[in-house]
């Protein structure tokens, strides 16, 4: 959770069609950057392993500390996050609605305590699990992760989790022990090379080298629930949350998808000793407060989580979310949205009963008309997607595929 | 005389000479991209006319044409995708990978929204495709629409795009440009060739 972006993010991105380069040189380069993220994979793991040895010790972070001496080992870091927090800040994939961040920044701000003045809250549109912290005070969510979560308190988790990272600077130590080996300026040099790949991408680069080791990122859980219980919310759900993306990452194909977790892989044991660490008795649980907060953005994040492809994983988190009171008719749209593309024998049935489910609760979204039009087109039933056409168009006059559909209509 | 011997061996003949220029050459032109003149021609089958010159930095089935630079502006020909490759020829890893696949019996909506799809998982955010019509691409029926993203820096583009997707195998044509000033600029150009295409 903690570490930053580069598991899924930078693998989709190393094999994925890059939109800004020429075909010829798409295919031309494809063994030169094969190579070159084995070189990056290579350098970072060697990096790894060579300082696995020796753990600096730092010290815990005091609130409001002085500034830093422009020499020191900190300074350089923070100097090279503050980089790319300025980038950051400008990126297109950043959610600026301004009643969300404002809810996120309050959650955090009251969960950092006296080092809220420090921090700052950044939420990127990525439909994968993570959060991460910067030494600098940045704090980088992702949607996937708020599109998972399922009440404050588990969101209360993830960021009292982030802020233990920050408070006890597990940064720092991590950088001095890169910085004791001579291919630390390599590494650098390498995973910063690709200037083009955008601001997220290129954090997820320095994520790899921001790894938390186990027994930091114990320590950060432990920050998380002490900070969960000082704040009165239900600790439990700490573990509940780890338990419910660890059924998606159970359905991942090994072979072909990276993990959702980013860097930090979920694990079994994780999910245990959360639960097991669990000690309050009942607590706030914030459901409400939450939902609302995300309520207008849910839709947009539902998209991007079907456009992810990753279509397993997508039916267990649409399963689960089904069952929660979120917006049923929407839940049931995008699980009609996703069998429809994934067009395996029977999706097309499940995505006709998905979107009538979605209809009969009510809803009078005219996508859920239009998603039903097309699977019906597609097994032949041509007078029910004809019905089903003209209701979406009925809904919705100014739709912009009104003329093809119409074309297909006549 | 040793040294002139030695000379005389290392120097290349005239045979070899030739090739040398021929390789040397060969990988000069490499370093240039063809230029596409004004005027009628067929591109990989493709009837089409183009009011400007364009340089291609694309091949056969892929073509890329662009006046001021991939990122500037980018008209893309994409011919005869086949059921099961990537709506924009990326590589698939296996039969299992869900990337945004081309498949037949896709109807005129479903391959915009695949088109949108590639775009989205292309490192691009807030892709829209709106006034989607009609049109036809060789002769064939397919359609054309209207493209809006927003790059990761944060620069907004437009695109425009036509394509058919008949008999079982996906053609189309995409231009993309920063929306503040080259869009605009050589809009009229590219709906000129959308035009030449229509008849086929």
């Amino acid at each position: 959770m903690s570490a930053p972006v580069v598991g899924e993010e930078h693998r989709a991105r190393a094999r994925s069609y890059k939109f800004s380069e020429s075909p010829r040189k798409n295919c031309r380069s494809a063994l030169a950057r094969d190579a070159l993220a084995l070189l990056r994979t290579l350098l970072v793991v060697s990096c790894l392993l060579l300082t696995a040895c020796a753990t600096p010790t730092v010290d815990r972070l005091a609130p409001a500390a002085p500034p830093l001496d422009a020499a020191s080992d900190e300074a350089g870091l923070i100097m090279q996050m503050n980089r790319y927090e300025e980038d950051l800040a400008n990126s297109a994939a950043l959610v600026r609605d301004p009643a969300l961040n404002r809810y996120l920044s309050e959650l955090t701000c009251k969960l950092a305590g006296d080092y809220c003045p420090e921090i700052r809250v950044y939420l990127v549109r990525q439909p994968y699990f993570n959060a991460q912290m910067g030494p600098n005070g940045m704090l980088i969510i992702w949607t996937g992760l708020l599109l998972r979560v399922e009440d404050e308190a588990q969101l209360a988790f993830v960021i009292g989790h982030e802020v233990g990272h920050y408070v006890e600077r597990h940064s720092l130590a991590r950088w001095l022990k890169l910085k004791s080996t001579s291919n630390l300026a390599l590494a650098l040099q390498v995973l910063g090379g690709g200037g083009l790949i955008g601001a997220a991408a290129s954090m997820g680069a320095y994520g790899t080298l921001y790894a938390f080791g186990r027994d930091q990122e114990r320590a950060a859980d432990d920050y998380g629930l002490m900070r969960l219980r000082e704040l009165g919310y239900d600790d439990h759900r700490a573990g509940t949350l780890w338990a419910a993306v660890w059924e998606e990452e159970k359905v991942r194909d090994k072979e072909l998808l990276s993990s959702i977790f980013a860097t930090h892989p979920a694990s079994e044991e994780r999910r245990d000793r959360l639960t097991q660490a669990a000690a309050t008795d009942g607590g706030t649980l914030g459901a409400d407060a939450f939902r609302a907060a995300i309520d207008a953005q849910r839709d947009e994040w539902l998209g991007d989580e079907i456009s992810r492809r990753h279509y397993a994983q997508t039916e267990v988190l649409l399963q689960r979310l089904g069952g929660l009171p979120f917006d049923a008719a929407q839940t049931h749209f995008y699980r009609g949205e996703m069998y429809r593309r994934r067009a395996h024998a029977g999706d097309f049935e499940l995505a006709i009963a998905a979107y009538r489910d979605a209809i009969a609760t009510g809803n009078g979204v005219p996508a859920n008309w239009r998603g039903l039009g097309l699977a019906l087109r597609q097994l032949g039933r041509n007078d029910e997607a004809r019905s089903a056409f003209d209701e979406y168009l009925k809904r919705a006059p100014q739709a912009e595929d009104r003329a093809l559909i119409e074309g297909w209509l006549r | 005389m040793q040294a002139s011997n030695s000379r005389r061996k290392l120097a290349p003949t005239g045979f070899a000479r030739h090739g040398l220029l021929v390789l040397l050459l060969t990988l000069l032109g490499g370093c240039s991209s063809p230029l596409v003149k004004p005027g009628a021609q067929t591109v990989d089958g493709l009837p089409l006319s183009t009011p400007l010159s364009w340089s291609d930095l694309g091949y056969k089935g892929q073509r890329l044409w662009t006046r001021d630079g991939v990122s500037l502006n980018a008209l893309r020909i994409y011919t005869d995708i086949e059921a099961g490759e990537h709506v924009f020829r990326a590589r698939l890893r296996g039969e299992r990978d869900e990337g945004a696949r081309f498949r037949a019996g896709l109807s005129d909506v479903e391959i915009a929204e695949l088109i949108v799809e590639g775009l989205r998982t292309s490192s691009l955010v807030n892709v829209r495709a709106t006034d989607l019509r009609p049109a036809h691409l060789n002769g064939r029926s397919g359609f054309r629409a209207e493209l809006a993203f927003d790059n990761n820096g944060g620069l907004h583009y437009r695109g425009l795009v036509l394509a058919e997707g008949e008999d079982g195998s996906l053609s189309f044509l995409m231009y993309t440009a920063p929306a503040g000033f080259y869009f605009e600029r050589d809009r009229a150009a590219v709906e000129a060739i959308f035009s030449s295409l229509a008849g086929g």
